[in-house]
């Protein structure tokens, strides 16, 4: 499990540069964003446009990202595809995160509200 | 046909690979894949989670036949029963509630529930049989 980490301002983004979230790799997953937690930055992309694999462990994994960053932190998702984008859909995950296209349009989308 | 030794989740990410080989090597397109790809990924995790010890002994056996965009397999495995709700009729874990109450699992069958046409389990003797149907 690898993932980049960028600051854009105030935000923070996390490019997770692994092809698989799932059974195998989400305490590898949860390890990294743990770490990247203790900057409390107020918001923060994941960007998933190289994951081509989220299975339900690692949308469990995903939301258990949500919780440990905390209130504070805003959580969004972008770049989502393929079998990635449809485990979302399928699980109505859709409605709980704020999930843009591209890195771009979530810099650029401040979060409403 | 596919022999599955799961001992970790690991094993399950070689056996997905395995039969992603196969799939393509008979001449089909990855993007078929796709959704056989998300359930057997669910049922496979599921028994390597729950299966307990005696899944450590013995091979899951895959008997998969796809033909015309339809995609059939058998799954048996020699551990623990499944648990009594293996087909939910919810729609999933509830997202109506407070951040710090998400669910962060029992997704699973709902995806399978969800991508396939057909789920049938039944127990024989000491394995468990689980035969899905799913058009891509």
């Amino acid at each position: 499990m690898q993932m980049s980490q960028n600051k854009c301002g105030d935000i923070v983004t996390l490019l997770v540069a692994t092809e698989r979230i799932d059974a195998a790799s989400v305490i590898a997953f949860k390890d990294m964003i743990r770490a990247a937690a203790q900057t409390a930055p107020p918001r923060v992309i994941l960007d998933l446009s190289m994951v081509t694999f989220v299975d339900s462990s690692g949308l469990g994994a995903i939301v258990n990202a949500k919780k440990a960053l905390g209130p504070d932190t805003r959580l969004d998702l972008c770049t989502l595809s393929g079998a990635v984008d449809k485990v979302f859909k399928l699980t109505r995950m859709d409605s709980v995160f704020d999930i843009y296209p591209g890195l771009d349009q979530a810099l650029s989308g401040p979060p409403a509200g | 046909m596919h022999l599955s030794q799961p001992k970790d989740f690991l094993s399950v990410r070689r056996t997905l690979a395995a039969i992603r080989n196969d799939f393509l090597y008979q001449g089909h397109q990855a993007a078929e894949f796709l959704k056989i790809e998300m359930v057997l990924a669910e049922a496979l995790n599921n028994i390597a989670e729950h299966g307990g010890p005696s899944v450590q002994d013995s091979p899951i056996v895959i008997k998969w036949h796809y033909e015309q965009g339809v995609f059939s397999a058998i799954l048996e495995d020699k551990g623990r029963p499944y648990p009594a709700a293996v087909i939910p009729e919810t729609g999933g874990p509830r997202l109506d509630v407070a951040d710090t109450d998400l669910p962060e699992g029992g997704f699973g069958w709902h995806i399978i529930s969800q991508l396939c046409d057909t789920v049938h389990y039944q127990r024989n003797a000491n394995r468990n049989q689980l035969a899905i149907g799913l058009r891509t």
